[in-house]
């Protein structure tokens, strides 16, 4: 009867250097797998330069994106001019005489409902419209002069707007338009153009229209 | 081919390079793979995936001990992890630790086929354990940690694994040995 041993020990030493010859086709298909990891390595790389390009070009556009939201008083802002011209002819003045005040505040309303879209600084264009409109039928000729004023008031905050907005510009290639609004609330007529010269022309008529309707006016106070 | 030499040329996937790595090591490694495994298929899909794994991460290899120990250690890994994704729900089951010898005569006249056999034969998680603890020299505390067992269940299953071996070898000597029990 031989010596008792453990059994892991025993296992161990007759394990301990043991060798087996594999399948000879093993190296084919090991091959054959070193062969498909080349490919899926060459792919994964081409697919990082391919991804990697697309992220650089889509910040680039991001970036690009986000200088243009950062100026765009530069070239967005359009210069608005408002008319309101309440006696607009001398058949109208007549009928300007008769409108009641209901009548004439649902023309304010929509005048100046009008005026929100148009007009950037609303709350302070829509007061001077207001209190245009309180003292329309009183003095016609002061309302349109204050309004008149209001107009000065308001090209010459947008000059200085426009001004600064030049000054802070980087680049100066973009090109700034200019648009010039008229809307006359009797007739609803409005003009939206980026002559200044054709406001200009229709301001200058409607003048003349007033002054003949002033001197109409006066003669028949005396 | 000095093994350095043959090192860096396989770093450089040089088809040539690996095929002489792999004929100098398939044999020891093949083993160590049935060792682990149930049979020699799934050796031999070890040994394949080991092989891949080896070229993959040849360039992590800081010549910090012996490069045989290296691979050797890949493929343990290797059937680790096939065994863990086979391993069906692990319900443990708080066994009692036998602290016991379990011994037998040193004169079997088993052959390394025969041997090999039977601790392909161990169920897989005794078989795992056996291997790691009594073959490759972890400590119940690495297994528990490898297998994602308690260190008393790796103990247990030693000891379990080494009485199946037991009987089954007092069975094969059996008939030419009838007092042997």
């Amino acid at each position: 009867m031989g010596q008792k041993k453990d059994i892991g020990t025993l296992f161990e030493n007759k394990l301990k250097s043991g060798k087996k010859n594999p399948d000879q086709n093993l190296w084919v298909k090991l091959n054959q797998s070193l062969d498909e990891e080349t490919r899926k390595r060459k792919r994964k790389f081409l697919y990082w330069v391919v991804g990697g390009g697309l992220f650089v070009s889509l910040g680039l556009l991001l970036l690009l994106i986000n200088g243009n939201i950062l100026q765009p008083n530069l070239h967005t802002e359009p210069k608005n001019v408002l008319l309101n011209d309440q006696s607009n002819s001398v058949n109208k003045e007549n009928n300007t005489k008769s409108i009641s005040e209901k009548e004439t505040d649902e023309s304010l309303f929509k005048t100046q409902k009008d005026d929100s879209l148009i007009i950037k600084n609303s709350s302070e264009t829509l007061s001077n419209i207001e209190s245009t409109k309180e003292n329309s039928e009183k003095n016609e000729l002061g309302n349109f002069q204050k309004t008149k004023k209001t107009i000065e008031q308001k090209n010459s905050k947008k000059k200085s707007k426009k001004d600064e907005a030049n000054k802070t510009s980087i680049d100066e290639t973009f090109s700034v338009t200019t648009k010039y609004y008229y809307y006359n609330n009797e007739d609803g007529e409005r003009v939206v153009t980026t002559n200044k010269n054709e406001i200009d022309s229709l301001i200058v008529r409607k003048q003349k229209s007033l002054d003949s309707i002033t001197t109409k006016i006066d003669s028949l106070k005396q | 081919m000095k093994e350095t030499e043959l090192i860096k040329a396989c770093i450089k996937n040089n088809r040539i390079a690996q095929n002489e790595l792999f004929q100098r090591h398939k044999d020891t490694l093949y083993f160590t793979s049935l060792k682990y495994c149930r049979n020699e298929a799934d050796a031999e899909d070890n040994l394949h995936d080991a092989f891949i794994t080896i070229f993959q991460k040849i360039k992590t290899f800081k010549n910090k001990g012996s490069f045989e120990g290296w691979m050797k250690r890949i493929t343990i890994y290797k059937a680790i992890d096939k065994y863990k994704a086979n391993k069906p729900l692990n319900i443990e089951i708080k066994d009692d630790i036998l602290e016991e010898n379990v011994t037998i005569e040193e004169e079997q006249n088993l052959s390394l086929d025969e041997l090999l056999k039977l601790i392909q034969e161990l169920p897989d998680q005794y078989r795992m354990v056996f291997n790691l603890y009594q073959m490759d020299g972890f400590s119940h505390k690495e297994i528990a940690s490898v297998l994602k067992i308690s260190e008393g269940t790796s103990k247990s299953n030693y000891h379990r694994a080494k009485l199946i071996l037991r009987e089954k070898i007092i069975e094969i000597n059996k008939p030419l040995n009838p007092k042997a029990t």
